[in-house]
């Protein structure tokens, strides 16, 4: 996939290059704003990684020059700032999501990968399968086989997240603020607790472990 | 010394205590001259008016009846037309006129012959050996050349009117001015000493002696409570300064771990470099670590974010019913995990303004409080209700609750009792609860005398 990153930081930007083309990426470092813009109007990237501080231009700006002139590419923020007003600054001028520095490259690929452009989704799909496993999103209702999975509304969302994530890593942190809608880093281990518990009546009475942990990383589920 | 006096002589006390004697002299004299002035004119007037009086009189009688009339009936002594001397004495006690009638030629025809005086009102001495009060005439020419003057003395009252006016005066000059000039002097001296002790304070505490305080007088004057707002500033101004000072000990303290923790997991992968097995363990050692410092760095970056108010602009109305039974919902399988119990009680609809994740994160803050340091098979619980106009959310476990020495400082910055040291956190959790609900304007409360810790926090509802 290709993927363009904005940043004037030499560091961050080696440690980005390495990380993504380590994961097979084809990344492109610009760290003048001004030419990365134009690179987006002549090449076509799946994503833009986006530093929210460049050297003459606030990248808020940039985002807005870019979906100004019709550019649709997803974006990623990187920012340093933690404020809440940043960031909603920063998804009305049309980012797609954002992170704060300092970051694992880990949790950069996760979310990357979820908002790299996808091929536009025709209808939201109404059952979502993966092996033997279905998940009836209108009548919420999961089923491994023939068998009724008791599920808790939060134990169904958080399947529902995975499987329409599958064959990705999702991390804690992207679980939190999707799945439950929290922006803190609770201490405890919340989000190990419920996967835990979604695992013991997923894949614990089965023959086959659809949801697995990456360690240091987070969670996938797949055959 | 001398420049203590320089600085009395020039200060404002002074000064103003001058101007305003010198204020006060000039309206005293003003006052003083307009009401002697006033007295006089008055006396005068009345003068003026009777000798005006008897003058038309005499005009009357003169041309009505002739001169001779004139003389016979009101000038002529019992005995002489021209008077004597002595006669003039008797007139000066009784008070009465004094007449004189000349002819063409000037020469006394009638009456007392030492007046002199032009024509029309004058204040004129008489020409009398032993006499010198001076007496108002008033001359008029008659037909056929005859010169009258009447005369009156004047009165004693208007000379004592007008030395009393010269008297008080130079009184106020002379007696008044200095005697401000003293006071002024005094005061200001006074009012410079009391400004001394509390700038001289200042002045220590400027170069680092942080315990000094202005002394107080047994007086409660203005100076004292001034030097009381001061020294009030100044206790907080301390406890600030120690509460940074234990913050920084606390960073400091709070980061060694972690960053000693992931120095000595890169020493042990350079080490163990050929054991890849070994590798993955010390860099997930090393992850761990490195979490526990973003930790840190998150939760005191957001607590200055709070403390600095900022967050006030992303307050909507939020549903806090809803919100912490999603909280508790969330936690209550960490609360089992541990072998703990949850009990929840929210009353539904319960609307206040606030900013929604901060929110989240103060209930989720009380909740790990209560997982983290309850006793073994805690019951915790939450409760959310209206009670006496306020929003009540109650979060709290029983036992073994906070010891009575740790209660007043538990909501500081880095502040762990000694007993959860061993666990994992960086005591910032409760400042940050304190922190978001005073940006809400809600009462943080830990309940007195119960076994276990509960926390009550007061919000307004939503109006």
């Amino acid at each position: 996939m290709n993927v363009l990153i904005i940043e004037d930081d030499a560091e961050i930007g080696d440690y980005l290059m390495r990380g993504l083309r380590e994961a097979g990426w084809d990344p492109v470092l610009r760290t003048d704003p001004q030419q990365g813009i134009l690179d987006v109007s002549t090449r076509d990237f799946d994503v833009i990684v986006l530093d929210r501080m460049l050297p003459g231009m606030d990248g808020v700006d940039a985002l807005r020059l870019l979906r100004g002139a019709g550019i649709k590419t997803p974006v990623l923020v990187l920012t340093a700032r933690t404020s809440i007003d940043d960031r909603v600054e920063g998804l009305e001028a049309g980012a797609d999501d954002y992170l704060i520095k300092p970051f694992a490259m880990s949790e950069l690929l996760a979310r990357l990968k979820i908002i790299a452009r996808r091929p536009a989704r025709a209808a939201p799909e109404t059952d979502l399968v993966i092996g033997d496993l279905t998940l009836d999103r209108v009548r919420r209702q999961a089923r491994r086989g023939e068998v009724l999975l008791d599920l808790s509304p939060l134990e169904f969302r958080l399947l529902e997240y995975l499987m329409l994530h599958q064959g990705q890593v999702v991390t804690r942190t992207i679980l939190l603020e999707k799945v439950w809608g929290y922006r803190f880093d609770p201490k405890t281990s919340l989000v190990q607790t419920h996967l835990s518990r979604l695992r013991t009546k997923v894949d614990k009475p089965f023959k086959s472990e659809l949801i697995r942990t990456i360690r240091g990383q987070g969670y996938v589920i797949g055959t | 010394m001398s420049s203590a006096r320089n600085n009395t002589l020039g200060s404002t006390v002074f000064q103003q205590t001058l101007v305003s004697s010198a204020a006060f002299v000039l309206v005293s004299l003003a006052l003083l001259w307009v009401i002697c002035g006033g007295m006089i004119w008055q006396i005068d007037r009345n003068q003026i008016a009777d000798i005006e009086e008897t003058m038309t009189y005499a005009e009357d009688v003169y041309y009505g009846r002739g001169l001779d009339a004139l003389i016979d009936e009101e000038i002529r002594d019992d005995t002489d037309v021209i008077w004597s001397d002595d006669f003039i004495f008797e007139l000066l006690e009784q008070e009465q006129l004094l007449w004189t009638l000349r002819n063409a030629d000037y020469d006394p025809v009638a009456g007392f012959p030492g007046l002199h005086a032009e024509f029309g009102f004058s204040i004129v001495g008489l020409d009398h050996p032993e006499i010198r009060q001076s007496v108002r005439a008033l001359s008029r020419q008659l037909r056929g050349g005859d010169r009258l003057t009447i005369a009156a003395f004047l009165p004693e009252a208007r000379a004592n009117i007008v030395a009393f006016a010269q008297w008080g005066s130079l009184a106020l000059l002379l007696i008044v001015l200095p005697l401000a000039l003293i006071t002024g002097y005094v005061l200001s001296q006074r009012v410079f000493q009391r400004i001394e002790g509390i700038s001289a304070t200042a002045s220590a505490v400027a170069s680092g002696e942080m315990t000094t305080r202005v002394a107080q007088s047994p007086r409660h004057d203005e100076f004292d409570r001034l030097g009381g707002s001061i020294n009030q500033m100044l206790d907080q101004v301390e406890d600030l300064n120690r509460s940074i000072e234990d913050v920084s000990v606390g960073v400091a303290h709070d980061l060694r771990t972690p960053l000693t923790n992931i120095g000595g997991r890169l020493e042990l992968i350079r080490r163990d470099r050929s054991d890849p097995q070994a590798v993955e363990t010390h860099v997930d050692a090393a992850e761990a670590a490195q979490d526990q410092l973003m930790r840190v760095f998150d939760a005191l970056l957001r607590l200055g974010e709070v403390k600095a108010g900022q967050r006030k602009s992303a307050f909507a109305p939020v549903d806090l019913s809803a919100l912490v039974a999603d909280l508790a919902d969330t936690f209550a399988p960490v609360f089992a995990d541990a072998d703990k119990h949850l009990t929840v009680q929210v009353q539904s609809g319960l609307q206040i303004e606030g900013d929604q994740e901060l929110l989240q994160q103060l209930i989720a803050n009380l909740l790990e409080n209560a997982v983290e340091h309850s006793r073994d098979a805690a019951q915790a619980f939450v409760t959310l209700e209206r009670a006496d106009g306020r929003i009540v959310l109650k979060i709290g476990d029983d036992g073994p609750g906070i010891s009575p020495l740790h209660r007043d400082r538990i909501f500081e910055r880095f502040f762990r009792a000694d007993a959860s040291r061993g666990t994992a956190g960086n005591g910032l959790g409760l400042s940050l609860v304190q922190a978001i609900a005073a940006l809400h304007q809600a009462e943080l409360a830990l309940a007195p005398d119960i076994k276990g810790a509960v926390f009550s926090v007061l919000f307004l509802p939503r109006t």
